[in-house]
């Protein structure tokens, strides 16, 4: 087997100085549907944070190996250039700035670091058009500002749109399936089984299984108290449904 | 200083007042000489007149500008039309007509598109009757204006205007293609002032787009720019106003304009600056039914100083107002807006809003918001808001993760700041236009700050 395309080694973080991380492991290979579950506190959104390059986040120690690069001396948009994606559990709003213009300009923006043309309004409109139906997104979400007035869900289905134009290597979906109704999680979670293929690895962080139902997971790992405490298949994501996460809790 | 700068203007006004525009003609040299009495009276703006507590009064009376002379037009630099289009285009070069750079095209029968020195020259006692009602022109409008004194800059405008655009349009005709007046003000190595005078006035159920550009510029010039402005009975004047100066120019720019039964005023002004810029809206009201919109944009960098004021007058019952106006200050440059909505006794009915937002992109950069609510009568709806703040931090590190670089998102963002005012503009053309200079200017911020 190649190098995994995503290499977690020993990675201890501080927020404020206090430390959250405290020494995380964990590997995750193209194709594959790693979880990442935990209860709160745990250190979920600190890891994503951290991924992702969000300031105010001190990593201490260890390494956090992509594709062969350090992730961590990249800023947030060289990340994305070189394939990763965070769909966030709090979507930004962004009054003023259109849904299309903005997902187009982050596209050629990635294209144009990578050294690829730049897409043209048409084609990305055809694109767009496609993607919004098999997301049973109304057109509308185009014209709309980005998130700027969206429910819950639809912010979430904006991340999962985004996720699509932007076809990254890694996607991080961090707390996707908080606040969706049945239906919208049907929605998101197809959109996510859509992205996944061979090349492409797509890392689930949440507090519940219930996304795992539709997103079927290879692997699933227990982050408690800023390490991981457990890792497993799709079955310890059912056990943890069944019992909870009182195991894992600090006595 | 004040004192060489008051004896500086004595000098100059008794230099030109004798070949100025209607020269020789009894009510001019009347007019010119009492307001130019009045602009001795009020002198020169200081922080202890309230409407300039922030002004550039510095920058201003810092050194003594003598008028431009009337040479050279011919041979200036003029910036290639704004607006794509049909459109009639006048341009002014150091404060005079310049005819080999304008092309004021064909307007239709009804309106009457010249210059003050023609106006006056033509036939005055003509000029002073197409002016309606001369007396309210010459005292109110074109030395005291509509509102509390004191006006020193407006007085002094009016004993010194060297030229200007006038457009008047006849009762229910409407001017198809916008006008675009330009204002070029070349450098100098001495400090030169302009003292331009546009004349708008629509009759009833008139229409008309105008847009007004200052090019030009340079550390020695001192523009000081009035429109008056009347909009008859439901008539509709969308005017736009864009400094596109260069750094270190004192800009003054004063747009008045009086609402009949129903009319309607639209109104935009982009300040642009890393200079000092003061920039005046007042409108009054008049009759019922009368329409107001002043939105503006601010955008200054570098030791810039940007003071905007409004004044709203709703005079008459069920008027409507909306003021919108964003800035964006980088560097150490600084911004004041003071708006104000005035309804008097008689103005029941009233519907006005204000909304006033700043951001600081730099420690050094300051805003100040001054909203006033002034309201004499029951039965309104008035409303204002004002913030200043940063660049959300969340929106960049969101943009940026998906993989925008910081430049362009904090671009992005400053865009979609300011492009919510922008797009109140009507006109698509000026629309187009202002959009194309706002993003320009933001570019200019941006690449102060990185």
């Amino acid at each position: 087997m190649s190098e995994p395309l995503l290499t977690i080694r020993n990675l201890r973080a501080s927020v404020d100085d206090k430390e959250v991380l405290k020494g995380i492991d964990l590997s995750v290979a193209a194709g594959e549907v790693a979880a990442i579950m935990g209860p709160n506190g745990s250190g979920k959104s600190t890891l994503s944070n951290v991924l992702a390059g969000r300031d105010g986040y001190e990593v201490t120690d260890g390494e956090v190996r992509y594709d062969g690069q350090d992730l961590l001396a990249m800023e947030p948009e060289e990340r994305a250039a070189t394939g990763v994606f965070m769909a966030f559990q709090y979507p930004v709003e962004i009054p003023g700035v259109v849904n299309a213009t903005f997902t187009r300009t982050a596209l050629n923006a990635q294209r144009k670091a990578r050294g690829e043309s730049a897409i043209d309004a048409i084609d990305f409109l055809k694109g767009a058009r496609a993607t919004l139906a098999r997301l049973e997104m109304d057109e509308d979400f185009l014209r709309r500002d980005v998130n700027a007035g969206f429910s819950g869900g639809e912010k979430k289905r904006n991340e999962i749109f985004q996720m699509a134009m932007l076809e990254p290597r890694l996607a991080i979906l961090d707390e996707t399936d908080s606040g969706l109704d049945i239906d919208a999680l049907r929605i998101v979670a197809t959109g996510v089984n859509a992205m996944r293929n061979p090349e492409r690895a797509l890392v689930v962080i949440t507090h519940y299984q219930r996304l795992l139902e539709y997103v079927v997971p290879d692997s699933v790992h227990v982050l408690a108290d800023g390490r991981i405490a457990r890792s497993g298949d799709r079955e310890l994501a059912l056990e943890l449904e069944r019992a909870g996460y009182a195991a894992f809790q600090p006595a | 200083m004040t004192d060489a700068w008051l004896a500086g203007q004595r000098t100059a006004f008794a230099a030109c007042r004798d070949s100025l525009p209607g020269s020789g003609t009894p009510w001019v040299d009347a007019l010119r000489a009492e307001a130019f009495r009045q602009f001795e009276e009020d002198g020169p703006p200081t922080a202890r007149i309230e409407e300039w507590r922030s002004g550039p009064t510095a920058a201003l009376t810092g050194q003594v500008f003598a008028p431009a002379a009337p040479d050279g037009a011919r041979h200036a630099e003029v910036p290639a039309p704004y607006l794509e289009g049909p459109r009639h285009r006048l341009v002014f070069v150091d404060g005079r007509f310049s005819r080999d750079h304008s092309d004021a095209g064909e307007p239709p029968k009804g309106v009457r598109l010249t210059t003050l020195s023609a106006l006056l020259a033509e036939n005055p006692q003509a000029a002073r009757d197409l002016i309606g009602d001369p007396d309210a022109f010459a005292e109110e409008r074109l030395s005291r204006v509509t509102d509390r004194r004191p006006q020193a800059l407006v007085a002094l405008n009016t004993a010194l205007a060297s030229d200007g655009a006038v457009l008047l349009i006849e009762d229910g005709v409407a001017l198809a293609h916008p006008l675009e007046i330009v204002h070029v003000a070349r450098d100098t190595d001495e400090p030169r002032a302009h003292h331009l005078r546009t004349l708008i006035a629509l009759g009833a159920g008139a229409r008309a787009h105008v847009v007004e550009v200052h090019a030009g510029g340079g550390a020695g010039v001192w523009t000081n720019h009035v429109t008056d402005i009347a909009v008859g009975a439901g008539a509709r004047l969308e005017h736009v106003r864009a400094d596109a100066g260069s750094v270190a120019a004192v800009h003054v720019d004063v747009a008045h304009a009086r609402l009949r039964a129903g009319a309607a005023y639209a109104g935009f002004v982009l300040a642009a600056t890393g200079g000092a810029v003061r920039t005046e809206t007042r409108l009054a009201l008049e009759e019922p039914g009368a329409d107001g919109e002043v939105n503006g944009v601010c955008l200054a960098r570098g030791s810039g100083h940007i003071d905007a004021l409004t004044r709203l007058d709703h005079h008459a019952r069920e008027g409507t107002s909306r003021q919108l106006w964003r800035g964006i200050f980088a560097d150490t440059a600084r911004g004041a807006f003071q708006g104000r909505i005035r309804v008097l006794p008689d103005a029941s009915g009233t519907n006005a809003a204000l909304d006033n937002r700043n951001l600081l992109l730099n420690a050094g950069a300051r805003a100040e918001s001054k909203p006033e609510l002034e309201i004499l009568t029951d039965d309104v709806a008035c409303s204002h808001a004002s913030a200043t703040g940063e660049l959300d931090a969340d929106a960049l590190f969101y943009l940026r993760s998906r993989g925008l670089s910081e430049q362009l998102a904090r671009a992005l963002l400053m865009e979609a700041f300011t492009g919510a005012v922008a797009d109140r503009i009507a006109h698509e053309g000026m629309r187009e236009f202002i959009r194309r200079l706002v993003d320009d200017r933001l570019h200019a911020l941006g690449s102060a700050t990185s």
